[in-house]
């Protein structure tokens, strides 16, 4: 029972750890917000070119990129705190403590999945307030969830990544890269009119995918194929992320 | 003499480590080579203003590099400010100007090997500038912004007294670059931005780092930058001394 308490406390000790400071905030929603107002303005005369989506504006499809880019932020940001407990060796008392060494990851994971949440209620209401509207309200509950979801994948890597490494600088340089891949993606636009290299890039990033679901409800409606692709592409990464924990878990006990 | 001795301090890991230079390149970069790519279809509008967009987008990423690396300088100045560096410099022998000139010359000496990375990189891709000379008021322009970031970023670390304001020092000269005609000419952004990027002083500068890509500089096309990024850096300096001259008094 006593393992079954330490959860709930661990999630919300991740949660807190990264609602209460600002320059863990900053990437999740300040950064996104920076790319919104940049491509929906900048960019917006995109929406005239054949390839974008009929009937809906710039800032309709950078919603949902931005969505993604937020949700990954979260992720990284997650391994970014994660690299503070092993600093100030709050893990290493942790792995002391009879808690199971999974429940310490999920602990971990489930602060990440509320942040990248925030991010996707945060960018729902501004989608709201500039007049995009979900085809249904049920897309959005779909959205809410891949949008934790994503934060919960991308944020099992980092944290293994943190945790094998246990340098702030390697966790640091994930950041500018999953900009990157981000950008790689569909996320900002339809891969209809990315040209190559770009387009085959995309094509083989799972981002692609997540983007395509959470572009979805803002443009025309979630659709079963969509979300599906979106939900084992964050399988894939989920995988890759549990596997590199448990890996890296076991290397820092018996390291 | 003493700018010239802070100047060469401020680029100390520079000379001992020139591959310290590689960090300031990297978010640059792939920011151009991403404009490039995902918007690299805008061209392909009637009315956008070339069919050559790498011409277009390459002084956007020259102004974009210089702007991120120069307000790195407040980073580095607020460091100083926090760890009592500065105030033992201030008791040096040397005017406090001098301390700020010197900062602001090292930042824009790092913007400007930014600058040219950026450019290299445009021309390799396939940019094409209209001659020699246009090239240079290209590159002058975006150096010159890389001191008007330097000094926004050393005003920044005056005012807060450390470098954990690093988002407040980039953040802002990301926005002035991005809400003007970064990635489509003025006419083409949502009707929203227009009235921003026509008060935007960054957007005069940029038109002005672009016209030699595209259609050669005129005088028409060049006074309204040089007017801009000297009222900047008028502004943004007069601010950083003044509270330089309050500082510990």
């Amino acid at each position: 029972m006593a393992d079954l308490d330490a959860l709930p406390a661990l999630a919300r000790r991740s949660a807190r750890q990264t609602l209460s400071r600002p320059q863990f905030l900053a990437p999740v929603l300040l950064l996104p917000t920076i790319f919104l107002v940049a491509y929906s303005g900048g960019a917006a005369s995109l929406r005239h070119l054949p390839g974008f989506p009929a009937g809906y504006g710039m800032f309709d499809y950078q919603i949902g990129g931005d969505m993604l880019l937020s949700a990954v932020m979260a992720g990284v940001i997650g391994g970014i705190a994660q690299i503070v407990d092993i600093q100030v060796r709050f893990i290493d008392r942790l792995l002391l403590s009879p808690v199971p060494r999974g429940q310490l990851l999920l602990g971990r994971l489930a602060g990440i999945g509320l942040l990248g949440l925030l991010g996707g209620v945060v960018f729902s209401v501004i989608a709201f307030v500039f007049g995009a509207r979900p085809a249904r309200v049920t897309d959005l509950l779909i959205l809410f969830l891949l949008q934790a979801l994503t934060a919960v994948a991308w944020g099992s890597i980092t944290t293994g990544v943190a945790l094998r490494t246990g340098k702030p600088s390697t966790v640091q340089t994930l950041l500018p890269l999953s900009i990157v891949l981000v950008m790689f993606s569909s996320a900002f636009v339809p891969r209809r009119l990315l040209d190559d290299p770009l387009d085959t890039i995309a094509r083989f990033n799972p981002l692609t995918y997540v983007s395509d679901a959470l572009h979805e409800p803002w443009i025309g409606g979630v659709t079963t194929a969509t979300t599906v692709k979106a939900l084992v592409a964050l399988a894939v990464l989920g995988l890759i992320g549990a596997g590199l924990c448990a890996g890296s878990l076991r290397h820092r006990v018996e390291g | 003499m003493s700018v010239l001795a802070l100047t060469r301090r401020g680029m100390a890991d520079l000379r001992t480590s020139p591959a310290g230079v590689i960090p300031d390149l990297i978010a640059p970069t792939f920011l151009f080579l991403a404009a490039l790519g995902i918007f690299g279809r805008l061209a392909d509008l009637n009315n956008f203003s070339t069919n050559d967009f790498t011409s277009f987008v390459v002084p956007f990423g020259m102004v974009q590099a210089a702007g991120l690396v120069g307000s790195g300088a407040g980073v580095n100045f607020g460091q100083d400010i926090r760890t009592g560096l500065f105030d033992r410099l201030l008791l040096m022998p040397v005017r406090r100007a001098a301390l700020l000139i010197s900062a602001g010359i090292a930042a824009t000496v790092r913007a400007a090997i930014a600058v040219v990375f950026l450019l290299l990189l445009g021309l390799a891709l396939g940019a094409r500038p209209t001659g020699p000379g246009n090239l240079l008021l290209s590159v002058g322009l975006a150096v010159a912004f890389g001191a008007v970031a330097a000094g926004w970023g050393l005003f920044v670390a005056l005012r807060t007294g450390t470098s954990a304001a690093a988002p407040i020092m980039q953040a802002p000269i990301i926005l002035l670059l991005v809400l003007g005609p970064a990635y489509a000419p003025r006419e083409l952004l949502a009707g929203w931005l227009q009235p921003i990027a026509a008060v935007n002083p960054v957007s005069r500068l940029l038109e002005a780092a672009r016209a030699p890509f595209l259609h050669g500089a005129t005088w028409s096309s060049t006074w309204p930058g040089l007017v801009s990024v000297a009222a900047m850096l008028l502004v943004l300096y007069a601010a950083a001394a003044w509270l330089l001259s309050r500082h510990n008094r």
